[in-house]
């Protein structure tokens, strides 16, 4: 009897959604963990090489990168938050959503940007020389070093800290604060005391993501020289051609991120900050009267122009002298390659998204939890890292199909097939940026009723139908997000398209990376602005989005 | 007996305690049987039960000399041919009053289908309201449109989860009255599941009473029901 109850679950449990579910899990995490196994290979002869000369820099390159943007990111973005959130001053509501806007500069894009603008020939040397015949001592300003890209990271980073941070104190303090008013603590006090404890979780949320693109960045570092982990990852790849040391250090960046990923928990665990009552309600906002007001506007003002309005005007007037040059058959090559990527890459990303946001909102188990949990986990794994798992597996899998052919079937395929071919791309893409659309879609499941679906089913609907009559009609909106997230994330993507595209493919993102190496600097600002523009789009929509949720 | 339940036992997982424990009742064609006790009781569940919607860890189900469940059967939720009002209602909110209405005729043919929508409307007397999406009516138009639609495949009972928990207390009296009216004309037997006492009283011909994990069905006679009713007019 008990035997046939608990056969009975498993055969229901056993569908065809459950069974794809865990395969893709599995699947996404599978390139990590193929690059962690790594470490208990054997070691190869360049690994001594790389790990007696080179590897102390780079781990002390990315911890320098990590601990000093991951500190200066995390205390702009707090700053900036709880200005916006507490106080109110001129031009408040025009910086609370243009200080996100930041986020929508590729850093590798803005780092070619501000080392061309502060070189001997740039905007701001000329003018001081042209107009106050002033030269500067040579290294004045040396963008080009590890100052450099904490300045330029810090700078476009900060948003995230700051997003997360404002939408928490907005929505969900104000009971505290108000109170603490009330009690008579206010200005730095109240925020030292109350904003900043409470929003802890918020703000190591924030950080974490900051640092996992810090870990996660390669065009920066590598443009201005920086010897990180992930650049290491390169250099051993491309120059040494030591794929089994490459994915050596992509190992250990994955035990550190790993750690990290430990630490946050560890973090957030300790104290458990449960804010249900006051959601909903908005801060009052304190006025800010004169001086004080303008110089909380001027502060805002620095920097937006800094971290937006600069580079971007420098960008759109190389393109302005540029786009004639530049707008060529081979640049519409460019853009249906970008395009044909991302579509794609997203359109498989949605599809899977569906069946497993699905199938984990049906079952709510253990294991459904541990496939959502991996599902996610893309996104914290660097783009590199990810590249060199999926190119380890599908060299292997050529191997074998090489190897089957030629025994079996008598037939030579004649090299690669596909290792050589988009679909490794494609299949990198999607292991990445899975996790963006898969919290919209998961989100977007959570919100609708269980009673829908057991209604239908009730009237005599199969799950099938259920799906497109009831949930599909529901969740469009949702998973029309879920597709465009994914989709401008694609095109912007750098690092594991330049590891993992077929010979002479080419895209927006890696063209403009390759303009900036050559020193073709102008040349580059076309292209720069179409990625800039689309991810304006891509964060207007995730700001939208968050509106609707809430 | 139209509806028998033997022996049936559910708990949600090993770690947590039963929540029904050997439970067994009969309804006979026609009737309307109320289900009462606190929350927690697991009056819910065993709705969720018969119709499928959870999988009890023993005991069977028998409906119009169908097995439904028992240790070697499990018939899915959309092949039990049975109707149900949700607490909730879950009318779909993408989809007009008759669209929600002819949501399980899928199987009819087009003009069976309208006019059977035909006969639902008027049962529930929302003609009026046909093309109207279910935030544009009231709790009550509501409750009438999740009636029409799990009566509209003919099912061969229709359980009822709470249906009055969603709406104002004035407004009560009037519809247990409609509703007792709409399930009399349309002669179904029927499970009703409340915490009050007042909705059982003036819906049910019968109540079992569920509490302290012991069911003590009490009968009581329709004409009972009806002089309570006038009684508390």
């Amino acid at each position: 009897m008990k035997f046939t109850s608990v056969f009975q679950k498993v055969r229901r449990r056993m569908s065809a959604w459950y069974i794809l579910t865990i395969i893709i899990a599995t699947l996404i995490v599978l390139p990590t963990i193929y690059v962690l196994l790594e470490l208990g290979k054997p070691k190869s002869e360049k690994w001594a090489h790389v790990k007696e000369y080179l590897l102390a820099d780079y781990i002390s390159g990315s911890l320098q990168l990590v601990i000093v943007v991951g500190i200066l990111a995390t205390f702009l973005g707090v700053f900036f938050a709880w200005i916006i959130a507490a106080y109110n001053f001129p031009m408040r509501k025009f910086f609370r959503w243009a200080l996100v806007l930041p986020l929508a500069v590729p850093p590798y894009i803005a780092a070619y940007t501000y080392s061309t603008m502060t070189s001997y020939t740039g905007v701001i040397q000329s003018f001081f020389r042209n107009t106050f015949d002033y030269q500067f001592v040579p290294g004045t300003i040396e963008i080009m070093s590890t100052s450099g890209a904490i300045f330029i990271l810090t700078l476009f980073l900060y948003p995230y800290v700051y997003m997360i941070t404002l939408a928490f104190l907005e929505h969900q303090s104000s009971s505290y604060i108000e109170n603490a008013r009330l009690l008579g603590v206010t200005g730095f006090s109240l925020f030292r005391r109350v904003a900043l404890p409470i929003a802890r979780p918020a703000i190591i949320g924030g950080g974490t993501l900051v640092i996992f693109e810090v870990l996660s960045d390669y065009g920066v570092a590598s443009y201005f020289g920086v010897q990180t982990i992930s650049t290491a990852i390169f250099k051993t790849w491309f120059g040494l051609y030591d794929i089994s040391s490459a994915m050596r250090l992509a190992a250990w960046l994955v035990i550190i991120i790993v750690g990290l990923f430990v630490i946050e928990r560890f973090l957030r665990k300790r104290r458990k900050y449960h804010t249900t009552t006051s959601q909903g309600r908005q801060l009052k906002l304190q006025p800010l009267k004169g001086l004080k007001g303008l110089i909380a506007t001027a502060t805002c003002t620095i920097l937006f122009l800094l971290a937006f309005i600069i580079p971007l005007a420098q960008i759109l007037y190389w393109t302005l002298k540029t786009y004639e040059k530049v707008w060529r058959p081979e640049f519409v090559k460019l853009l249906t390659n970008s395009l044909t990527g991302a579509l794609i890459g997203s359109i498989i990303i949605i599809f899977l998204t569906i069946l497993t946001a699905r199938t984990i909102n049906m079952y709510p188990s253990t294991i459904t939890s541990i496939v959502s949990r991996a599902m996610t986990a893309g996104f914290a794994v660097p783009g590199a890292v990810i590249a060199i798992g999926v190119l380890a597996i599908f060299i292997a899998a050529d191997e074998k199909i090489l190897y089957i052919s030629r025994t079996y079937f008598n037939i030579n395929p004649g090299g690669m097939v596909l290792s050589l071919s988009i679909a490794m791309l494609i299949t990198g893409y999607v292991i990445r940026f899975m996790a963006p659309s898969f919290n919209a879609v998961e989100a977007g499941y959570e919100k609708v009723p269980h009673t829908y679906r057991e209604a239908s089913q009730l009237l005599g609907r199969s799950s099938t139908q259920t799906f497109f009559k009831v949930e599909l009609p529901l969740l469009k909106n949702v998973i029309l997000m879920g597709f465009l997230l994914a989709f401008l994330e694609i095109m912007k993507e750098l690092p594991l398209t330049l590891l993992l595209r077929p010979f002479n493919f080419d895209t927006l993102a890696t063209r403009t990376y390759q303009y900036a190496i050559d020193e073709r600097i102008y040349e580059a600002a076309l292209p720069s602005l179409i990625l800039i523009l689309i991810s304006i789009i891509s964060v207007f929509l995730i700001l939208k989005f968050e509106e609707k949720v809430k | 007996m139209f509806v028998s339940i033997e022996d049936l036992n559910f708990r949600f997982s090993k770690k947590q305690a039963t929540v029904i424990n050997n439970f067994s009742m009969t309804v006979k064609k026609g009737e309307i049987v109320g289900i009462i006790g606190p929350s927690g009781s697991g009056k819910s569940t065993l709705l969720r039960l018969i119709s499928g919607l959870e999988e009890p860890t023993s005991g069977n189900i028998v409906i119009d000399k169908r097995t439904i469940v028992d240790q070697k059967t499990y018939i899915e939720p959309q092949n039990r041919g049975i109707g149900m009002v949700f607490q909730d209602y879950a009318l779909f909110p993408h989809l007009t009053v008759a669209k929600n209405i002819v949501f399980g005729l899928h199987k009819l043919a087009r003009r069976d289908r309208e006019d059977r929508l035909k006969e639902m409307l008027e049962l529930v007397q929302l003609k009026k309201y046909k093309d109207r999406y279910p935030h544009e009516l009231s709790g009550g138009q509501q409750q009438r449109v999740a009636i029409a639609r799990a009566l509209a495949p003919r099912p061969s009972i229709l359980l009822l989860d709470e249906p009055f928990s969603n709406l104002d207390a004035d407004l009560k009296t009037a519809i247990r009255f409609e509703l007792r009216e709409i399930l009399e004309k349309a002669q179904m037997t029927c499970l009703f599941v409340s915490h009050d006492q007042a909705d059982i009283d003036a819906i049910c011909d019968r109540v079992y009473r569920m509490a302290d994990q012991s069911y003590e069905p009490e009968t009581k006679s329709i004409l009972e029901v009806k002089q309570e009713l006038v009684y508390s007019k």
